[in-house]
């Protein structure tokens, strides 16, 4: 049986070139995320003695307004940033891609500067920036005659002020994805097109957004991961506030564990966020399934 | 030949384990000029004490960051020997009884005993837990209230005689406001100990003394933050949550309260006649004692916890907390070192560094510390921030609720 | 050939694409600006674009404060390190995972894709107590053998060998050509501008890491760059002429390095593609 012996020869090399990956990730990952599991059953600051309280930790969870509406501002940053970063990342991309432009290098480049910048170091300029008397983004509305805006001390902007950085970081990363994505489509499909005398948009529409599918879908997955465990901006910058008007779940759960050393109600939130991330990635797979299109 | 090989490497590790120096870790979460003069006393004390013991002082980042670092390896088993701990974050170290309580040195060494009364009062008593010694002051500031004296003579305001009270402070931005729609008297921000002194001044509190109360809706914390509003509300005060320096450092604002510590860094950066003058109060004379000590841990061997209780005699000693307060701007912590002539001169080429000295005598208070504080304060915090950006709230409905619900973690915790 | 569009549309793009340029590296731009003030500059107003003079005191004084030249090794050193293992351990398991056919194959896919939703606060502390007990505290290997391997790079490198065609491979094995031979002599060479995305990917985040290294590391001798940064922002005084300086010498040499590996990556995708 040949066939078979190929086959378990498949298998097994299979198995050897995935395993120390599987190995590393199971140990550096899954583990302590089972740890986080194991300790979400307790009452535990690491000083004191662990204490075994059953489910109380997700009972006080799924009863807690803070968590609530960390959620909530979560799925508002999410709904956000996710649609108009992939949006402004494809943009860009089609404009570098330009047959006719000159200095493609320097402007994907300059495009890409965000994604290289350590979030840190740049969530201390964006505060700078975002400063409602001396900041640079004030300054600049005034000349359109547009009134201060305290964007940080503001429970109405502050969250608008930590979308716009989160999506300024990522655009450069989607382009570059999608830039390689459009790469991919041949040309003679567009030349085509143009015999058809179709316009721009017909073509981008009926060519480029079908074809480029399956580099949304990882784009998009990819985004959306990114955006729902915003975390340094807010760190940075509101630490949650003002009015936990910028308290999204990371900041809730980091807050828990370090400084209020809730550790089994923090764990509670971290097996909570990862079995909801796992859902909404299985169902963007399951939905592009249908829409994904191959070459 | 073999017993005798066998003998002398014997006696080698022998030698090397007694003659091996004793290593004490010390975590500092400070940095600049800070870290680099602890650095420097480290250094002298290792010198010092060659072959008995090293020090060796390692950053464990901000006092937030600290926290992490610190809890990591205390479940791992790796804690550092002595670490710097922000006053309000160590509730639960006490709760779990992870500090070494000091008087066990203390009694067993009465040269170091007879000279415990030389530290400030105010710092011992706010380093004495149950009773007990817990930690040493190294960076302690207290709050000042800084003014820009030429706003204050623009206004026609005297700089030499600024506001005392709350309610003064209140009607000398009245008058700051004159001169511009761009002027205002008092900044405000979301500082803990700032928050908290303004509670006290107005004769409220946060908790109460047993640790067993949330008092945020008590009268005076009312007060206090109706006081602010209001100020807010007629545009002569100003919140500015993020960047204070920027603000503090453009020349608009009368006054603002801030570290002793932000003295130096006022001084070299503004462009204008700096002041610094006492905080204001209006029912109690009360500041909080800010800034971090340090603290040994417990659950290390007895000669090690010798060798760090050592160094935390050395780093408190008058020289040293003398040399510290001249190089930091924090203040001194012994009585002799802040009477000394090195600093005395201090005071009189600059009498602004002075005023945290005197204010630390007369009005200075340890702050909340308990286990859930951090998580209280939170919740203080953020009514605070509904309070300076709505400037319709009701300061009242707000405490109250915010009372209900840090009650509620005070009473699970 | 397509047609050059006229000027009427050319400049407007141009504008257009310049415009969103200045705008994305305002903060760039502020920082390099920054950098070179004096610290009494820094707040002023309204914003000064340019400083009034150019000081390098500040990338001098930065360098004294802490290690710099150190602290950049480390940093290069560590960053250096995981992007190399995980070109190897990323790239077999894509392999595995896109090529070969077995039993619990998509499983583990989801299992290692998985991984992307952990939260680095929330491993943190379990992390470090793992790694304590291998012995790596305060050492090269607790920062780098933690991230041998990562499911963002699994993920992207299966997309793109997803794409290559099957029937290289078979007409390989007619030739009695082995896994091993197939991976190194077909794979690898036809997927190298999407080992290079993701390399740089992986270079970036590991050289912008901050929170593991503070924890895990106490020894100066390991720190890396970004713990050496935060140093310039302290309780009441911040640098930030420093800090500012310190940071753009982190992020121009990785700048001037994608200028020119640009062209390699985009076009390396273009010969793979992404599939799912």
């Amino acid at each position: 049986m040949p066939f078979m012996r190929r086959r378990t020869r498949e298998a097994l090399a299979g198995w050897i070139f995935i395993s120390p990956a599987l190995v590393t990730q199971v140990l550096f990952i899954y583990f302590p995320l089972g740890w986080s599991f194991f300790v979400s059953f307790f009452r535990w600051n690491l000083i004191r003695p662990m204490r075994y309280i059953g489910f109380d930790n997700y009972t006080s969870m799924f009863t807690s307004s803070d968590f609530w509406h960390s959620l909530s501002v979560t799925f508002v940053y999410v709904a956000v940033t996710v649609p108009v970063s992939i949006f402004i990342g494809l943009l860009l991309a089609l404009l570098v891609n330009l047959p006719w432009l000159k200095g493609k290098g320097a402007f994907r480049t300059f495009f890409y500067v965000p994604v290289i910048t350590s979030m840190a170091a740049a969530a201390v300029i964006w505060a700078w920036i975002f400063e409602s008397n001396v900041g640079l983004l004030n300054y600049f509305l005034s000349w359109f005659g547009i009134k201060s805006i305290n964007w940080l001390s503001d429970p109405n902007y502050a969250l608008v002020a930590m979308m716009i950085i989160g999506i300024w970081k990522r655009i450069g990363y989607n382009m570059v994805l999608f830039l390689a994505g459009l790469q991919v489509i041949p040309r003679t499909y567009y030349e085509a097109a143009d015999i058809d005398g179709a316009t721009p948009f017909k073509k981008f529409l009926s060519i480029t957004w079908p074809l480029l599918s399956p580099t949304t879908l990882f784009v998009t997955v990819m985004q959306f991961i990114a955006s729902f465990r915003v975390f340094v901006s807010v760190s940075v910058m509101t630490r949650g506030g003002p009015a936990q008007s910028t308290q999204v779940i990371t900041f809730y759960l980091y807050e828990n564990a370090f400084a209020y050393l809730k550790f089994g109600y923090a764990a509670a939130i971290s097996v909570f966020m990862f079995v909801l991330m796992i859902i909404f990635t299985l169902i963007q797979f399951r939905f592009s399934k249908k829409r994904v299109h191959y070459l | 030949m073999k017993k005798a090989v066998t003998t002398v490497v014997l006696l080698l590790c022998a030698m090397m384990i007694f003659a091996a120096p004793v290593k004490v870790i010390v975590w500092y979460a400070q940095t600049g000029v800070y870290s680099q003069t602890l650095l420097e006393l480290i250094d002298e004390f290792n010198k010092l004490n060659e072959g008995k013991i090293v020090v060796e002082g390692v950053y464990s980042g901000s006092y937030e960051d600290t926290m992490q670092k610190l809890v990591a390896s205390m479940v791992a088993g790796n804690l550092p020997h002595i670490a710097q701990i922000e006053q309000s974050r160590i509730g639960q170290f006490l709760d779990g009884d992870a500090f070494q309580n000091l008087d066990e040195f203390i009694n067993k060494d009465p040269e170091f005993k007879a000279t415990l009364s030389d530290f400030f009062p105010r710092f011992i008593s706010a380093n004495t837990f149950f009773g007990k010694l817990y930690g040493f002051p190294l960076n302690t500031s207290t709050p000042l209230m800084y003014i820009n004296r030429d706003v204050f003579r623009a206004a026609g305001l005297d700089p030499d005689n600024p506001p005392r009270t709350w309610m003064e402070v209140y009607q000398a931005s009245k008058v700051i406001k004159t001169l511009g729609d761009d002027f205002y008297g008092y900044r405000l921000g979301d500082d803990d100990w700032i928050l908290e002194s303004y509670a006290w001044q107005f004769g409220g509190d946060i908790v109460s003394e047993d640790g067993m109360t949330v008092l945020l809706d008590s009268p005076g914390t009312v007060d206090a933050w109706k006081f602010f509003q209001k100020g807010l509300q007629e545009g002569v005060f100003v919140y500015s949550r993020t960047n204070g320096n920027a603000m503090d450092l453009s020349g608009k604002i009368g006054m603002v309260c801030r570290s002793t510590g932000s003295l130096a860094y006022l001084k070299e950066n503004a462009k204008f006649d700096l002041g610094a003058t006492f905080m204001p109060y209006q029912i109690k004379k009360a500041t909080p004692i800010g800034g971090a000590n340090i603290y040994m841990f417990k659950n290390k061997p007895q000669n090690e916890k010798q060798a760090a209780w050592e160094f935390m005699k050395f780093v408190t000693a008058t020289p040293n907390t003398k040399k510290w307060a001249l190089a930091t701007g924090y203040m001194a912590s012994r009585i002799s070192a802040y009477e000394s002539p090195e600093i005395q001169e201090l005071f009189s080429k600059d009498p602004r560094a002075e005023v945290t000295y005197l204010q630390l005598q007369e009005s200075a208070f340890r702050r909340p510390y308990i286990g859930p504080y951090r998580e209280i304060f939170n919740i203080m915090l953020s009514s605070w921030q509904t309070i300076m950006t709505d400037m319709n709230a009701d300061v009242e409905a707000v405490l109250k609720s915010a009372t209900e619900k840090a009650q509620k973690v005070l009473n699970e915790y | 050939m397509r047609k050059i569009p006229s000027l009427w549309i050319r400049v407007p793009l141009y504008i257009v694409i310049i415009t969103i340029m200045l705008l994305v590296n305002l903060p760039f731009i502020w920082m390099l600006v920054t950098a070179f003030k004096h610290e009494s500059e820094v707040f002023s107003l309204p914003p000064r674009f340019y400083p009034d003079f150019f000081d390098f005191r500040n990338f001098a004084g930065a360098m004294e404060q802490i290690p710099m030249g150190r602290y950049l090794f480390n940093s290069l050193f560590v960053a250096l390190s995981v992007t190399l293992l995980q070109l190897v351990f990323n790239s077999f398991a894509a392999y595995g995972l896109s090529r070969l056919r077995f039993k619990g194959r998509d499983l583990i896919f989801l299992i290692l894709v998985g991984t992307l939703m952990v939260p680095p606060e929330v491993t943190l502390v379990p992390l470090y107590i793992i790694v304590k007990n291998l012995g790596m505290i305060d050492s090269y290997r607790v920062l780098i053998i933690p991230f041998m391997s990562s499911a963002f790079g699994i993920f992207l490198l299966r997309q793109f060998f997803l794409g290559i065609p099957r029937e290289l491979e078979e007409a390989a094995i007619i030739d009695g050509a082995g896994r091993v031979k197939i991976f190194f002599t077909i794979i690898l060479p036809l997927s190298k501008p999407a080992l290079w995305t993701m390399s740089l990917f992986t270079f970036i985040a590991h050289w912008n890491e901050y929170m593991w290294p503070l924890v895990s590391v106490s020894d100066p001798k390991y720190q890396m760059i970004q713990v050496g940064i935060s140093q310039f922002v302290s309780g009441w005084e911040t640098r930030w002429t420093y800090r500012m300086a310190a940071s753009a010498l982190t992020v121009v040499p990785i700048i001037i390095f994608f200028f020119f590996v640009q062209k390699q990556f985009v076009e390396g995708i273009s010969v793979s593609g992404i599939k799912e």
